[in-house]
């Protein structure tokens, strides 16, 4: 289907003599000028950029972030042992190609030795793609039988028990309740709105559909707030007949990804400080499972007694 | 009696939807339900497609006698395990005596209780519930609702062939299903880097010269790969014609039989027995009857493997799983299951919805079809009332609602304080939204009159107009009047005889005049007269 003519004879191609006057600039080129001093500085850790508050981010180890998402993937690098450091962000600082919060940038390689170029820094690891970087950086040895922990058909299915029912409850908890989201979410979410109080209305307003939209999926008719919150109860309820008795889920010998998303949703749940004003909320539902308390606390304790280091 | 109302039978299956075929299948499960016929069944389908008739508003919905039960296929399980105080609960086993989980309050014991191993598959139950509904949801969405091919050539047809959708609901309900379809793949499609338009061009793999599109299996429903090799596809994704496929085309095959793959093996893995054991039970927890989690696999399988489609990437995909093997394994389940519950003719749906009698009877009396209420003018004021009132949203009208229960235990004066401020917030909050609307309303009304769209005009105007009128009409005869008058002022002496003559000799001394001489002047000025009085 192309043309006849070969393609050099083309009319936009430049002429020799002029490509020639060009290819002598730039005629001279100024060294670098140097990052804004509000750029962070290059570390060597990783940098997981989440949904936190700046005072939780300073604690040592990084805290636990108010999201349950962003808590999930904390979690899960802290069971893998690799360090990073949480740095507070919004959704405006995500990379165009993922869909949101949290995200990691990787520390930049070693400089060649043979005076090479700088290889160009990493591309930022979505939440997809963080379980394999996890896995490659890990500090403990993964033994064989864990490296289809994921990838198991429980694991799996137990992941979208969380995905779905536990966090449409948690949904409808922190959107969809006047108090809640006056009092907790827009200065969680949209800290900005707290500087300027015109702007409240607005974000209460934008996170509020947001939420609807995203819990009209699942649920095409009406919003019927008791099944939704039965429906979370009863997967609580079904974690907690998984759990039983064992320290981590599944009966595994090291926490997995199961184990950091469980532990990130009941955080969220009993620390958050919601007003629950209806019969059967997230809170009672969890309270009456004292082994999921337990594994709340337990965690809790490895993670303040453990591998966490400034 | 009780009714289960279902969206309209599609595709040779009872139901064009996944949730309510789980629905009927639940039904067919219960041994008490259906007693051997020719025991008319304690129940009917009633293939409604109306999803206004149920209190959260999907279908499928429960009515017995004169109740509505809500909530899907949970709902409605629900609702006949309390009803039979457990005898219709095909779960009952799974739950073991684990009804409240009491045991576990204590902290956990080293030694497992004897009955958490049919707890711990009734934890796996809920989970694979929720799995089946997400993960094989979203196929389903994308097969049926996304692909532009299948939704144009297949399911859309349905829903109009049988006529399972009275006017004017027919001509938004397909489309609206349609973007609530895409409203829930976004996320899916989106994490294996998939857009809307990639599902179909995987199918134009030869041109038409080549001899591959009599065996494509896309040549017979659709026409000719002409429609698709014209240049680019859909999405920007160019045809290949005459080519070998490109590696994006590759790719997207790549990545969906992926989304399939990681969707599907669990659950292939749980269908079929490592080695083909008798002795292992034929269902999802190697039992001899059926659960809750069978009816939603085989209402989800169903779908996907019996349409016809022109992309059919779905059923191809499950066929292949597990090199072929599992597949088969997969398909021959479903086959069985359906068998057994909807029976192995394919149910014609136009016959169902059609029929005159009470109880029209497809497919050897298996399923107990009812008769669909006809959409008359009260239904259709009912659907513009629902639709208006779903605009006030989360609004439930108080015949559906459900009686909030007040707290049983005495309230301290700061819980009732929360109480009675929640109560304020959410009736600010819902007469917010009604200004609003009513607002809305009057601002367009205004907007009617003030742009002149709408004239206001009254009677006493109407008289005054009318006699202004009258007036001016006068007026106008009374001009013309004196306009001739005055004519008639320039009119001479002798001109006066023409119309007065004095008997016949006036007349002969006119002719005289005419005939004999001309009058300087005269003669002209009565030419003029003569012609005026003749008019």
């Amino acid at each position: 289907m192309a043309p006849a003519a070969a393609p050099h004879k083309s009319v936009f191609a430049v002429p020799p003599l002029v490509r020639a006057v060009f290819d002598a600039f730039p005629l001279v080129t100024y060294p670098a000028c140097p990052a804004p001093a509000r750029c962070p500085p290059p570390s060597s850790r990783p940098r997981l950029y989440a949904w936190s508050t700046p005072a939780e981010a300073r604690k040592p180890g990084g805290g636990y972030s108010f999201d349950p998402e962003c808590l999930k993937w904390q979690m899960y690098l802290r069971f893998c042992g690799v360090k990073f450091t949480t740095v507070p962000s919004n959704s405006s600082a995500c990379p165009s190609s993922s869909g949101g919060l949290p995200f990691l940038i990787p520390p930049p390689p070693p400089p060649p030795p043979n005076a090479m170029p700088p290889s160009p820094p990493p591309p930022p690891i979505t939440a997809p793609k963080l379980v394999q970087w996890a896995r490659s950086r890990s500090q403990h040895g993964r033994g064989e039988d864990d490296d289809g922990d994921i990838e198991r058909g429980d694991v799996q299915a137990f992941l979208e028990l969380l995905d779905n029912e536990i966090h449409d409850a948690v949904l409808y908890t922190t959107h969809m309740h006047p108090p809640n989201l006056h009092n907790l979410t827009v200065p969680l979410y949209a800290p900005c709105a707290a500087s300027t109080p015109l702007l409240r209305p607005l974000m209460a307003a934008q996170l509020r559909a947001a939420a609807l939209a995203r819990l009209r999926r699942p649920h095409p008719g009406t919003l019927d707030r008791d099944s939704i919150f039965a429906d979370a109860a009863a997967a609580l309820d079904a974690l907690s007949m998984l759990l039983g008795a064992d320290s981590w889920f599944f009966n595994g010998k090291a926490p997995g990804l199961l184990d950091a998303a469980v532990f990130a949703y009941l955080n969220v749940i009993l620390t958050a400080g919601w007003a629950e004003d209806w019969p059967g909320g997230l809170g009672w539902a969890v309270r009456r499972r004292q082994n999921l308390v337990a594994f709340r606390e337990r965690v809790h304790e490895w993670c303040q007694g453990g591998v966490v280091d400034k | 009696m009780m009714e289960l109302h279902i969206w309209g039978p599609a595709f040779g299956l009872p139901s064009i939807d996944p949730e309510c075929l789980a629905a009927i299948a639940y039904f067919r499960c219960i041994p008490d339900l259906n007693p051997p016929s020719p025991t008319s069944k304690p129940w009917r389908i009633v293939p409604s497609s109306n999803p206004l008739l149920s209190p959260t508003r999907t279908l499928p919905a429960l009515r017995d006698e004169h109740v509505w039960i809500g909530g899907g296929f949970n709902g409605v399980v629900e609702y006949l395990r309390k009803k039979s105080d457990g005898k219709w609960d095909l779960d009952i086993d799974l739950r073991g005596e684990n009804t409240n989980g009491r045991q576990y309050d204590d902290g956990g014991d080293e030694e497992l209780p004897a009955h958490a191993a049919t707890s711990y598959t009734w934890a796996e139950s809920v989970a694979y519930s929720s799995f089946i509904r997400s993960r094989l949801g979203s196929l389903l969405d994308i097969s049926l609702y996304i692909s532009e091919v299948n939704y144009a050539n297949a399911t859309r047809p349905e829903y109009s062939k049988s006529g399972m959708l009275p006017w004017p609901v027919q001509y938004y309900v397909p489309g609206q299903k349609r973007a609530q379809a895409w409203d829930r793949s976004e996320e899916v499609l989106r994490k294996y880097g998939l857009g809307p338009a990639d599902v179909d061009p995987i199918r134009v793999l030869d041109s038409p010269a080549s001899s591959g599109l009599e065996t494509n299996a896309v040549g017979a429903g659709v026409g000719t790969g002409s429609e698709f090799g014209a240049g680019k596809g859909p999405g920007g994704v160019s045809s290949v014609f005459g080519k070998r496929p490109s590696a994006s085309i590759a790719g997207v095959v790549f990545k969906l039989q992926t989304l399939i793959l990681r969707s599907l093996t669990p659950v292939a893995a749980r269908l079929v027995a490592a080695d083909a054991d008798p002795a292992l039970g034929f269902y999802f927890f190697k039992r001899e009857h059926p659960t809750s989690i069978d009816c939603l696999i085989l209402g989800y399988l169903c779908l996907a493997i019996y349409p016809e489609l022109p992309n059919p990437f779905l059923a191809e995909g499950i066929q292949e799983l597990d090199g072929g093997r599992d597949g088969k394994r997969v398909c021959a389940w479903t086959h069985e299951f359906r068998k057994k519950v909807f029976g192995s003719t394919p149910i014609d749906g136009s016959k169902i919805l059609n029929s005159e009698n009470e109880c029209p009877d497809a497919a050897e009396g298996i399923l107990p079809w009812g008769k669909v209420e006809s959409a008359d003018l009260p239904w259709l004021t009912g659907q513009f009332a629902s639709a208006a009132a779903q605009y006030i949203d989360g609004w439930i009208p108080s015949w559906a609602r459900k009686k909030e229960e007040k707290p049983k235990k005495p309230e301290t004066e700061e819980e009732q304080e929360r109480r009675l401020k929640l109560e304020r917030a959410v009736r600010k909050d819902k007469a917010a939204r009604i200004a609003t609307v009513v607002v809305g309303i009057g601002a367009f009304i205004a907007f009617l009159f003030s742009s002149g769209i709408i004239s206001v005009v009254s009677l006493a105007e109407d008289v005054e107009d009318v006699e202004e009128e009258l007036e001016e009409m006068e007026r106008e005869e009374q001009e013309d009047l004196e306009g001739s008058q005055i004519d008639a002022s320039s009119v001479t002496a002798e001109d006066l005889f023409d119309f007065f003559p004095a008997g016949a000799g006036g007349e002969g001394r006119n002719e005289g005049k005419d005939e004999g001489g001309e009058r300087a002047g005269g003669d002209e000025d009565r030419g003029p007269e003569k012609g005026n009085t003749e008019e």
